[in-house]
């Protein structure tokens, strides 16, 4: 399979070089004229990336979306050896209680909405 | 009144600057201000101040990319505004004569390509869900806390495998660079952020390299080669 790699130049795709030109290059210390009051809000904006609820449940759609084909019975079979094994594993039974303790202060919260909104 | 300077370049490459090709790509009048065996490249700003505006920093960029086509140019970063040719003469050509003099020296010859390697979205998360059993368990629940755990599973399975991916990249186009400058992760899907030193030759190892890396990656990731431009990340003494 040929792939081909995205070659540009860098006067074509500004926001790809702008950190560079920004950050990086020589500087004559007291010669710095340019006012970086939006430009650091530009790149601190760009660069970071919380791991939020949003994030988590965007990648969640991501996956529920997926049609993963050939898979389903395998992790059906997997559901099922997990089920019938739950018992002997103690470690994981009370981290599924702990889930659960979360669970139900979800559902909670998820029915008080549900009230509000009616 | 003041000057925008763009960069420095040997002295002895001055006559091959065409006044012509450098204001049609900075949509301005480009000169330069020689001292010695150094020469830098500025244009002017009336009011002294730049704005770090879409139209000057593409000029500043465009000057920059014309110049490295034909010789070997140390750029400033955006934004270095001097008073007039004497002040650039003093405080810095000459200045840091033998500073400029040896980052010349050092990276005649080479060129800066920035490389972005970025997770295709469907692609990285099957793959995570095919390693993660309890992910794949977690599909199509509806409660709210299966899929924030379903998400948090497909983002640790992704941090996970770009640590691995990222690497593998470096390993392989590190032995085919000068040096690599590696940019702060930025998460999300992108695997790796970095610029490389390298030789300016189109047809070079580098550019193979970076295509059966690309081939290896499909359709994980997909990658991205921005260059050539002149050594930004290098340029400094520091390095």
């Amino acid at each position: 399979m040929v792939t081909a790699v995205a070659r540009k130049p860098a006067s074509g795709t500004l926001a790809e070089v702008i950190d560079i030109i920004l950050d990086k290059g020589l500087v004559i210390d007291a010669y710095v004229r340019v006012s970086l009051v939006g430009i650091e809000l530009l790149t601190v904006d760009a660069r970071v990336v919380v791991a939020s609820v949003d994030t988590y449940l965007h990648f969640a759609e991501a996956a529920n979306r997926l049609d993963l084909r050939g898979q389903s019975e395998e992790h059906d079979a997997d559901l099922q050896s997990l089920m019938s094994g739950q018992a002997r594993d103690k470690t994981r039974g009370a981290i599924e209680g702990g889930v659960d303790k979360i669970r139900d202060v979800f559902s909670r919260d998820e029915s008080e909405e549900a009230q509000k909104d009616e | 009144m003041g000057m925008l300077v763009h960069g420095i370049v040997d002295a002895e490459s001055v006559p091959a600057l065409s006044q012509a090709a450098l204001g049609v790509a900075a949509d301005r009048s480009v000169r330069w201000v020689v001292s010695g065996e150094l020469a830098g490249l500025v244009s002017d700003c009336p009011d002294g101040e730049v704005l770090p505006s879409r139209a000057n920093l593409l000029a500043h960029t465009r000057v920059l990319e014309a110049v490295a086509q034909t010789m070997t140019v140390l750029p400033m970063r955006f934004g270095v505004v001097v008073p007039d040719d004497a002040a650039l003469e003093r405080d810095y050509l000459v200045a840091r004569h033998d500073e400029l003099r040896r980052s010349l020296d050092r990276l005649r010859g080479l060129v800066e390509f920035r490389l972005r390697i970025s997770y295709v979205e469907d692609e990285v998360v099957r793959a995570v869900l095919e390693d993660d059993r309890t992910a794949a368990r977690l599909r199509g629940r509806s409660s709210v806390q299966a899929q924030v755990q379903l998400g948090q599973h497909i983002s640790a399975g992704i941090d996970a495998r770009r640590e691995q991916d990222a690497q593998a990249a470096l390993d392989a186009l590190a032995g085919h660079a000068a040096d690599v400058s590696v940019t702060r992760p930025l998460g999300g899907l992108d695997v790796l952020v970095a610029s490389f030193l390298v030789v300016s030759d189109r047809h070079s190892a580098f550019d193979v390299a970076v295509d059966e890396l690309a081939e290896r990656l499909s359709p994980l990731a997909t990658v991205e080669l921005v260059g050539p431009l002149p050594p930004f990340s290098f340029a400094g003494e520091e390095r």
